[in-house]
């Protein structure tokens, strides 16, 4: 038996199961955003790359409050699902899409008012561009409301342990952009406003797809528009919101970076920085999709006060996540001509070479970005808020328009690219600093690095966990549970009990679920002891069951037939079975 | 750990068990018993000593009873208080003849 190792071994594996399709999902945006520019490059003109790029910060202010709701309904979900509450994450699903609806509608009536009415002095004076613009807004403003939507029930769907479902609409909206881009951009010659109507009706397809689940009688989430609760949404917005003023703040430093750039660079920076930014855009998926799974287990494990859980996920993103970004990061350099051809073709031209160092030195800000956005993350919902609004502060606006408004007289579009890579040197040094000032010395474990209150989670004496792979293993931790039991005072009637129901439950998992594929398992248990109660969780990474089915399955020529979990349902003072991201979770109070 | 102390008598057997009668020992008291079992008519489980009992061993148990229903009897004698609670709660103290 081995604790350590095999539960990080567990996550790890967990976390970079689930990771494909929120790359993908995260790929969605990217893709439509590739798609869009390679179109407009090639198609339209220089003049509409530029539209692309005054659009950019528009995207980002749309997607902070997108990611406001998904952000806080997700961690608000998670959490109610490691406490059990599945009537509280209806609420929370139900009012998330009021509110994202209602949003969405806002949005739109803002660009459709901009677009038509030529509002857009403010981004940039140049009347071709403007123009171009414009008609790229009202294009936009067609797909705000699945865009918004469309996001929010991926989230909601990877609760629901569908991702397939997911990965689905992504790939048809792929298609669909793609073609709708051929017919309205090739075909109809509709320029900048085919662009953008393109990828809007793709983005109608997959949000289709995606709502047609919950039309389904299997899905556990409903939407019911009655069962708006304002507290939720509230709660939802006060979770999500750092995450989301992070977002905003990104919002206006596109803006800031925009500006400076056309001031001292000219439209060729513009249109190199958003070439570069579109593609790897692209690229940034993965750490989005890192990101993505962590948050879910992050929550989860503050749900269920895991402190185990919750630093593995911090561990496996220092040890797994990071080397895998770091070999990306150099494959990505070194492919920085090839890419930026697929752009511009002239190497004699300005926007070539800026768009070529682009390629160079903006990558090697992502690795940097994963650890910033793994504590932010933890740090909003665990209620860091300071912690959290600095980031969102320093990361969004202060460290990359402050480091290229000093560098930009001196390495022209290069200081864009560096202050990207000065910012998430300055955000780290940011994190280690709160954790020494909150400890008032450096800190010298993950624990103290995360700042995690030491009255987090049982005490070490309070619980003990244990990973089993065998039946020898399983008699063994009950025996261990039983003595456990025993030296908090627990009385031998329970004591026998605990240790009783930790066999028949665990031994069902090693003698049944282990059988049902051929692939390894191990089954993660916890006893802990507190306030006088024992508890015990079983957990595996078997095929979905629920042992409550076999529960009141008798036969009468078989006696001990089920006879083990008979068992345990009749004594146990309370049972609860989950399906958590793939993972059977019995949890039993004695 | 189990463990297993047989005194017969012609066509009695008492069985004394001691320790902890669960996944890994049930087999092993299984085999034991079943072995020359035919010639008994009485079989005796002495619980006194027994700490332990999952649904492993109440599976030989049922499976014993329905030899012995075959050729004999079979009871149980001296079980514990918990020991007892489970047999209550399984319905096990209506298939098993339990004294004392």
């Amino acid at each position: 038996m081995n604790n350590g190792k095999s539960d990080f071994k567990m996550t790890s594996a967990l976390l970079f199961r689930l990771l494909p399709i929120q790359v993908l999902l995260a790929m969605i945006g990217a893709v439509n955003g590739i798609v869009s520019s390679l179109f407009a490059s090639n198609f339209v003109g220089v003049d509409a790359m530029s539209a692309v790029g005054l659009y950019s910060p528009i995207n980002l202010l749309i997607g902070a409050f997108s990611t406001m709701l998904v952000g806080g309904s997700g961690i608000l979900c998670g959490r109610y699902m490691g406490r059990n509450e599945p009537e509280k994450m209806q609420g929370v699903f139900s009012t998330d899409l009021i509110f994202s609806v209602v949003l969405a509608v806002l949005f739109t009536v803002l660009l459709l008012i901009m677009g038509v009415f030529d509002l857009t002095g403010f981004f940039t004076q140049d009347e071709t561009i403007r123009r171009i613009f414009n008609s790229y807004l009202i294009g936009q403003a067609a797909g705000i409301l699945p865009f918004i939507v469309g996001n929010q029930l991926s989230a909601f769907l990877s609760l629901e342990n569908k991702n397939r479902r997911t990965t689905v609409a992504s790939l048809i909206y792929i298609g669909v952009n793609l073609l709708f881009n051929y017919l309205f951009v090739n075909l109809f010659r509709m320029e900048a406003l085919g662009l953008a109507l393109a990828s809007s009706l793709g983005m109608w397809v997959f949000c289709i797809v995606e709502a047609l689940y919950f039309l389904q009688p299997d899905a556990h989430l409903r939407f019911d528009l009655t069962d708006l609760h304002l507290h939720a949404g509230l709660e939802i917005a006060k979770i999500g919101i750092p995450g989301a003023a992070a977002t905003g703040y990104q919002a206006v430093r596109g803006i800031l970076v925009n500006k400076l750039v056309l001031a001292f660079v000219g439209g060729a920076g513009l249109s190199a920085f958003a070439a570069a930014n579109t593609l790897l855009g692209f690229v940034w998926a993965l750490p989005g999709g890192m990101l993505a799974v962590s948050r879910m287990l992050i929550s989860i494990s503050l749900g269920e006060e895991d402190r185990r859980t919750l630093k593995d996920v911090f561990m496996n993103m220092f040890f797994r996540f990071i080397p895998l970004m770091c070999a990306l990061v150099l494959l990505l350099i070194a492919l920085a001509e090839p890419l930026t051809r697929l752009y511009y073709r002239d190497p004699l031209d300005p926007v070539y070479q800026m768009t070529v160092w682009g390629f160079r030195i903006l990558p090697l800000c992502m690795p940097l970005s994963i650890v910033c956005m793994h504590f932010v993350c933890y740090g909003q919902a665990s209620g860091k808020q300071f912690l959290v609004h600095l980031l969102s502060i320093l990361d969004g606006v202060v460290f990359v328009a402050g480091f290229t408004a000093i560098l930009i007289r001196f390495i022209g579009m290069n200081s864009v690219y560096v202050a990207n890579v000065l910012n998430g040197i300055g955000c780290i040094a940011v994190i280690v600093l709160y954790a020494c000032f909150r400890y008032k010395r450096v800190p010298k474990t993950l624990d103290e690095l995360m700042v995690i209150p030491e009255n987090f989670g049982a005490a070490e004496e309070d619980r003990i966990d244990v990973t089993v792979r065998n039946m020898e293993e399983v008699v063994t931790v009950a025996e261990k549970v039983h003595a456990f039991c025993r030296k908090k005072g627990i009385d031998e009637r329970r004591a026998y009990f605990a240790g009783l129901f930790m066999e028949e439950m665990a031994g069902n998992v090693v003698g049944h679920g282990f059988l049902k594929d051929n692939k390894k398992h191990t089954v993660e248990t916890r006893t802990v002891y507190k306030d006088g109660s024992v508890i015990l969780r079983i957990k595996d990474d078997c095929i979905p069951f629920d042992p409550a089915e076999r529960k009141e399955i008798a036969d009468p020529d078989d006696a001990a037939k089920n006879i083990g979990i008979r068992m345990v349902y009749r004594m146990a003072r309370d049972i609860q079975y989950q399906n958590i991201l793939g993972l059977n979770v019995l949890t039993i109070r004695i | 750990m189990l463990n297993i102390t047989k005194t017969q008598n012609e066509g009695n057997l008492t069985v004394k068990l001691a320790g902890r009668l669960d996944t890994t020992t049930a087999p092993d008291l299984e085999s034991q018993l079943k072995d020359g079992i035919e010639s008994v008519k009485d079989l005796v489980l002495d619980f006194k000593d027994l700490d332990y009992i999952s649904s492993a061993g109440l599976r030989v148990l049922l499976s014993l009873q329905k030899i012995m229903n075959a050729q004999g009897s079979m009871k149980l004698i001296n079980v514990g208080e918990v020991i007892q609670e489970i047999f209550d709660v399984t319905g096990f103290s209506d298939i098993l003849t339990i004294e004392g």
